[in-house]
């Protein structure tokens, strides 16, 4: 146990001073969903011709936050799988005497980890500017809430990282992902103003749970009977695990096709 | 001479043409990633732009406004994405072949800019098949004649634009970052958000933007709705694409000066 520990640690250092690296798409990952946010706050200033209510932007703040997180995420593990198959990363770490779970594990904790950070600085500037201080509390609840609903969206980036073995673009994998989860989510506006079929898309994503229980929580009515369908969404956990370790297996490890 | 030159020229242009054809269909996972996404983000565009008010969810000329508007968008963000593409050249060693053979970036740039053409009209017509479905925006085209002129300025103009964005950002070590702000810029710029939604003197503010006479043409030829008359529009916005041709050979040549001075093509 102690040497799986190690492992993780060793690979999650490696992954976490890659992202440091970064800084360019840290900031603007803090900085798009204000500029977004901001900007469509400012067309409807001028559409209605007067300032339209706060609680809107914050609304699409946060949405827009969590949607920059999906993005992220879904992005990175597509990229680690093609970059880690082009550099041969991948062929190192599976002759590795090392379970491919702590791999994906490693992986998955650091674009988590970066969520939340991106989540603690964009969020509680819109807390404080929107609440002020008296509801820190409930934000600072809200974003365990978040890191806890990151853990199924894990299992949708597990398919995302399978696909990319045989789809090889990570971009062309992953943006279908965004585009369909930034518009039937509920992350930019509720989702009863979508079509039907839409808003059923949206309720079986984690990615809609996620968004309205961290809203719930920072305007404090968040409970128990609202995170009913939460447990459910573990399937995707555990489905994308299967997936991924089906598609590493015939298509990576049988075919010895670690390059290209 | 010079019609060894021009043929020389003309040669360069055809194979950079052939090189982007090639290009886009022998990436065909982006062809299907474009056909599943774009209806996507239609409609999360329209209901983004239109949160704050959404009455406007059943206004008909508000709605194939910005339809169109998302339609130039697409074009715009298609060629934006060209001029960084110029990133790639650099780090695949690219630009060093294109200094070489003493080739413009303009028309290095042109085989990018053709996959930009068919991916805006592909996905330009998928948004604009999508907005009409789901929102009952209007697919009549006001102004056939000034439609087609405005598009092809368009098309002409932002090869261009391309290629200058591209000689801007060569030298940046994260220039996708720029891109995605210029992307966000763009749509205010150009009249991608419907002006006429807004009060006169907050919609008179764009008639100061170069990107208004190129990009709001299309808009205007579609629907009908004009900031001012459609024949200073369209002179003016072909003085400015003939402005942008000298802009674009100027920093071209000027790109390739200081790299061929420095004797290497960016940071990267």
């Amino acid at each position: 146990m102690k040497k799986e520990f190690n492992q993780l640690l060793a690979i999650l250092e490696v992954e976490i001073k890659n992202l440091l690296r970064e800084r360019g798409t840290v900031g603007f990952a803090i900085f798009f969903p204000i500029l977004i946010s901001l900007s469509t706050y400012g067309v409807g200033a001028g559409i209605l011709g007067k300032a339209p209510n706060i609680d809107l932007w914050f609304y699409q703040l946060i949405g827009f936050t969590i949607l920059m997180i999906a993005i992220f995420m879904s992005s990175s593990s597509a990229w680690y799988v093609r970059q880690g198959l082009l550099s041969r990363r991948l062929e190192y770490l599976f002759a590795a005497s090392i379970n491919p779970l702590i791999i994906v594990a490693a992986s998955s904790i650091t674009s988590g980890l970066m969520g939340i950070g991106i989540f603690l600085v964009v969020g509680l500037i819109g807390v404080l500017v929107v609440y002020g201080i008296s509801n820190l509390l409930n934000f600072f609840l809200a974003t365990i809430i978040l890191a806890v609903s990151l853990i199924p969206i894990l299992g949708i980036n597990l398919i995302v990282a399978a696909t990319t073995i045989i789809g090889k673009d990570p971009e062309a994998i992953s943006q279908p992902l965004s585009a369909i989860v930034s518009t039937t989510s509920g992350l930019a506006y509720p989702i009863t103003i979508l079509p039907f079929i839409l808003q059923i898309i949206g309720e079986v994503m984690p990615y809609y749970y996620a968004a309205e229980y961290v809203r719930a929580m920072i305007n404090g009515y968040l409970n128990l009977v609202n995170l009913e369908s939460f447990p459910f969404l573990f399937i995707y956990l555990i489905g994308g695990y299967f997936i991924y370790r089906y598609f590493e297996y015939n298509f990576i490890r049988k075919e010895g096709n670690y390059g290209a | 001479m010079v019609l060894n030159l021009s043929k020389k020229v003309f040669s360069k242009i055809t194979t950079e043409i052939e090189r982007g054809i090639k290009l886009y269909f022998r990436n065909g996972i982006w062809l299907l990633s474009d056909i599943i996404s774009t209806p996507f983000w239609v409609i999360f565009l329209f209901l983004t732009i239109v949160f704050y008010a959404q009455y406007l969810l059943k206004d008909v000329n508000a709605l194939t406004s910005l339809m169109w508007g998302i339609f130039i968008f697409i074009l715009m963000n298609s060629f934006i994405w060209a001029g960084n593409s110029i990133v790639q050249s650099v780090t695949n060693g690219i630009v060093d072949g294109v200094i070489l053979t003493n080739t413009n970036i303009t028309i290095h740039l042109l085989g990018r800019s053709i996959m930009s053409v068919f991916d805006s009209f592909i996905s330009g017509i998928i948004a604009l098949l999508t907005a009409s479905y789901i929102f009952g925006s209007s697919l009549l085209i006001h102004n056939l004649p000034l439609f087609f002129a405005s598009l092809i300025i368009a098309l002409i103009f932002y090869s261009l634009f391309a290629s200058v964005y591209a000689a801007l950002i060569v030298s940046l070590r994260s220039p996708w970052i720029v891109s995605n702000v210029l992307n966000f810029i763009l749509p205010f710029l150009s009249g991608a958000i419907p002006p006429q939604l807004f009060p006169k003197s907050v919609a008179n503010i764009l008639l100061f933007s170069p990107f208004y006479y190129i990009s709001g043409q299309i808009v205007s030829a579609a629907t009908g709705i004009y900031l001012i008359n459609p024949t200073i529009m369209l002179i003016i916005s072909i003085i400015i694409t003939v402005v942008m041709v000298f802009i674009s050979n100027f920093i071209s040549k000027k790109l390739i000066q200081s790299m061929s001075k420095e004797g290497k093509a960016s940071l990267i």
